[in-house]
């Protein structure tokens, strides 16, 4: 069995462009999920109905049903509501708008773990709604579900691969064309699973070391 | 020197045996692959043709309202599944992979508005066309393009793998390509304003058009006529010269201009006139 890696040395700078354009999106898709998960749970702790049925609504919708639907759905449909957005926007929004759901769910947890003596014990101080979440409840919260936050990211980062259904010429995109110009399958897909692999694995090393940093007492558990 | 004496007497020729048992039932498989059996006679003995066709590709090839397989393609598979005595059997495949289906053995041929390139006839081989095509832009009624030159600094899709994929590419450098997985996917781009134009197939584009009225074929072919064929494996003459003879038959007897008139509404655009 003969392999050809010319077939992939010619199309490097395709695979670099890829490359770029998936941390991109993996980076906008995951900081939009963030935000979406800490209002999502906020909004789902709420006191108000209304707030409530929302964010119940927007999380069970959204993790039922598929993320490449829901990819299609943000590109091809919403323009025929007037939303018309480009297709890197509509794979950044779509995945944003899925890892969000389940980061509502972890941002959830991760708060309602924290002990309800911490927040007496808080309010008792003296210290307002607002003052306790942001210096009691959400840094304790944040060292609760750092690895499945970890988890995320990566779901993030592979997730991306899923936009090559709408053209995005991300990584695994670019990949597909190699290999439709060349019809070396073995090669170019040998070489692009090691990419996403040190990619992923490497995030992941890397924010686990930064918890450590961050969180030293947890580290020692 | 106990244990040699049963080994020899006993496990040895049990092994020996199981050897050549495999031996030989490696030797009659009709597994096909790596088998030096042309794939015609593979077909005939198995009963069955596997044929690779897109089915996303009205009106080559789609589904009906219960989910089987019809289209101009298929009409054709069955016409060669009927002149071998055999049942088909077609397998839905997209246009970037037709050929790793084909080398990887998963179809014995494939019917799905294939284009002759010298590219593609390095990894597999071609018959003689089956039908012609231009390529025209797919656009939306009153944007303007007619042809390539208009397409600067517009979006252009096109489906993964095909011809026009790489052709679009350096007729016109200025045009943005968006590069999806089907021929509906780039076609719906366009209806929804995503994409300015897609590029398809001239018989594709006046089966599409006629669909839907806010959609419209642009004058100017793009591209230079493409002769379309059948893909088999490479190294593999009995199958290539029967397809050959039989496509011969399909088109002097006028079976294929019917065929084309079934599902494209009107006499061939590219008519083909084999000679020998």
């Amino acid at each position: 069995m003969l392999f050809d890696w010319s077939s992939v040395t010619r199309y490097l700078d395709l695979i670099e462009q890829g490359l770029f354009l998936t941390i991109q999106i993996s980076v906008v898709a995951f900081s939009g999920a963030f935000a979406l998960g800490l209002v999502g749970a906020l909004a789902r702790r709420s006191r108000l109905l209304p707030l409530r049925l929302i964010a119940a609504t927007y999380v069970e919708v959204l993790r039922n049903t598929p993320c490449m639907l829901q990819i299609f759905v943000v590109y091809f449909a919403l323009p025929s509501f007037g939303l018309k957005f480009d297709n890197v926007v509509a794979g950044e929004i779509a995945l944003a708008l899925n890892v969000g759901a389940y980061m509502t769910e972890v941002f959830r947890a991760g708060i309602q773990s924290i002990s309800s003596g911490q927040i007496e014990a808080a309010a008792s101080l003296g210290l307002s709604g607002t003052q306790i979440f942001r210096h009691v409840v959400f840094p304790q919260a944040i060292q609760n579900i750092y690895p499945p936050l970890i988890n995320m990211v990566t779901i993030t980062i592979l997730g991306s691969s899923l936009l090559t259904a709408i053209a995005v010429p991300e990584l695994l995109g670019s990949a597909l064309v190699i290999q439709s110009r060349t019809f070396r399958t073995i090669e170019i897909f040998a070489v692009v699973t090691g990419i996403y692999f040190v990619l992923t694995f490497g995030t992941s090393t890397l924010m686990n070391l930064l918890g450590r940093r961050l969180f030293p007492a947890r580290a020692r558990l | 020197m106990g244990p040699n004496r049963r080994y020899v007497r006993y496990v040895a020729p049990v092994m020996a045996a199981a050897l050549v048992l495999s031996l030989a039932a490696c030797g009659s498989s009709t597994s096909g692959t790596g088998s030096s059996q042309s794939t015609l006679d593979q077909i005939i003995s198995r009963g069955t043709i596997r044929v690779g066709t897109i089915l996303s590709l009205p009106p080559f090839g789609m589904k009906d309202a219960s989910g089987n397989p019809q289209g101009f393609d298929v009409d054709i598979a069955n016409d060669i599944a009927q002149a071998l005595s055999v049942k088909l059997e077609v397998v839905d495949t997209t246009a970037a992979d037709r050929i790793p289906n084909l080398t990887t053995s998963k179809v014995d041929l494939i019917v799905a508005d294939f284009t002759r390139t010298a590219e593609r006839a390095k990894s597999i081989s071609f018959t003689d066309p089956y039908i012609a095509a231009g390529y025209n832009l797919l656009v939306k009624k009153g944007s303007g393009i007619n042809g390539v030159a208009d397409l600067t600094g517009k979006t252009v899709a096109v489906p993964k793998g095909t011809t026009e994929d790489v052709a679009i590419t350096a007729a016109n450098p200025q045009a943005k390509i968006a590069r999806f997985d089907t021929t509906a996917a780039c076609i719906l781009a366009v209806k929804q304003g995503q994409a300015d134009a897609m590029v398809e197939d001239s018989n594709v584009l006046l089966y599409q058009a006629k669909l839907d009225p806010t959609l419209e074929v642009s004058k100017e072919s793009v591209l230079p006529v493409e002769y379309n064929g059948f893909g088999l494996r490479r190294g593999d003459p009995d199958w290539q010269s029967w397809l050959n003879l039989f496509l011969f038959n399909e088109i002097t007897s006028g079976r294929e201009t019917q065929l084309y008139e079934k599902w494209f509404g009107q006499a061939p655009l590219f008519p083909l006139n084999p000679q020998y």
